[in-house]
């Protein structure tokens, strides 16, 4: 009887002895030991950033030339779609782009702004993966239409 | 490769449509507008060569121009001139769209070079309020046939066209979310 208990207790020792060896990476890498390596950011981060600040930028533009909204909404659209394809996901808004919702951008400013989205999103969709091109491509060309209906 | 191949083939078919397309509208356009239909041919034919060279170079044989492509409708005025000018330019802009999805990404490019320059052609007419582009730069072809870049060019040039016609013809909305889907 006491051999047996004996027996079943240095088991279990060494099984749990074991277990550790084998859990430890493994809990390190879920993170429930403390340590914490967030992810690295998605390369579109910059892109995405970028692009919420564009949209913001037509806020107070909206408010007196209604015909910018449609154009507006384009930027919010792709947004959304950007953050659909990012890992992490990125947080719906951010202190930049808040930060740029400025009054009332001048037509002459949302050209500009608008030239600089067009050829960063040609630069980007460029050297993307293929399976990010073609949101990429369709951003790049959405810009491009923009800036001929811009007055 | 195979698949680029025969995306860039439909691409090359729906160029020589474009292509025919505005031989047989350019003529329901009124004066001031005809440079816009010319040079929006000539996009076309500078894409269709460009599409030719390449696809003799890597060994696949280019798709032949139809003797007669059939129009989705009559054009027997203006109106309908203008309605054909958008769709074949949303078709243009629809298979490049599908020879994007197909491409392995480009070296990144210098700082400044054709392919970063504004979309499209600046129309040269002048005499129609709704023909004026804002836009400043031609469309420069890039000297060796990169398929990125030239199929975000191909999508980019031909949405902003199928814009401009919109514009000129009073259709909204104007622009597309997404264009190319």
């Amino acid at each position: 009887m006491l051999d047996a208990r004996v027996g079943t207790s240095r088991r279990d020792v060494l099984l749990s002895v074991a277990a550790l060896t084998v859990a430890s990476p493994l809990l390190g890498a879920c993170d429930l030991l403390g340590k914490h390596e967030p992810p690295p950011p998605d390369p579109l981060t910059d892109f995405y950033t970028a692009t919420l600040a564009l949209a913001a930028l037509y806020d107070g533009a909206v408010a007196t030339n209604p015909q910018l909204t449609p154009v507006r909404d384009a930027h919010r659209a792709h947004a959304v779609a950007l953050a659909a394809i990012m890992k992490p996901t990125p947080a719906s808004n951010t202190p930049a782009a808040a930060a740029s919702a400025s009054a009332g951008a001048t037509p002459a400013e949302l050209r500009v702004a608008e030239q600089r989205g067009y050829q960063k999103a040609i630069e980007v969709c460029a050297t993307a993966p293929a399976n990010r091109a073609t949101l990429l491509g369709e951003i790049a060309a959405a810009r491009g239409c923009h800036l001929e209906v811009l007055p | 490769m195979t698949d680029q191949v025969e995306r860039l083939r439909a691409t090359l078919a729906a160029e020589y449509a474009a292509l025919y397309a505005y031989g047989r509208l350019g003529v329901w356009l009124e004066k001031e507008l005809r440079p816009v239909a010319h040079d929006a041919e000539a996009a076309h034919r500078a894409r269709r060569d460009a599409l030719i060279v390449h696809l003799d170079e890597i060994k696949a044989a280019p798709v032949d121009p139809d003797t007669a492509y059939g129009l989705p409708f009559a054009v027997t005025d203006r109106d309908t001139a203008l309605r054909l000018a958008i769709q074949v330019e949303d078709k243009v802009a629809a298979t490049w769209h599908s020879t994007l999805a197909s491409t392995a990404p480009s070296a990144p490019a210098p700082a400044t070079t054709p392919a970063t320059a504004a979309p499209s052609a600046t129309p040269a007419a002048t005499g129609s309020a709704g023909a004026t582009s804002n836009n400043t730069s031609a469309t420069v072809e890039p000297a060796v046939f990169d398929p990125r870049r030239i199929a975000q060019r191909g999508l980019a040039d031909a949405a902003v066209r199928a814009t401009r016609w919109r514009k000129i013809a009073g259709t909204t909305p104007l622009t597309s979310v997404f264009p190319g889907r």
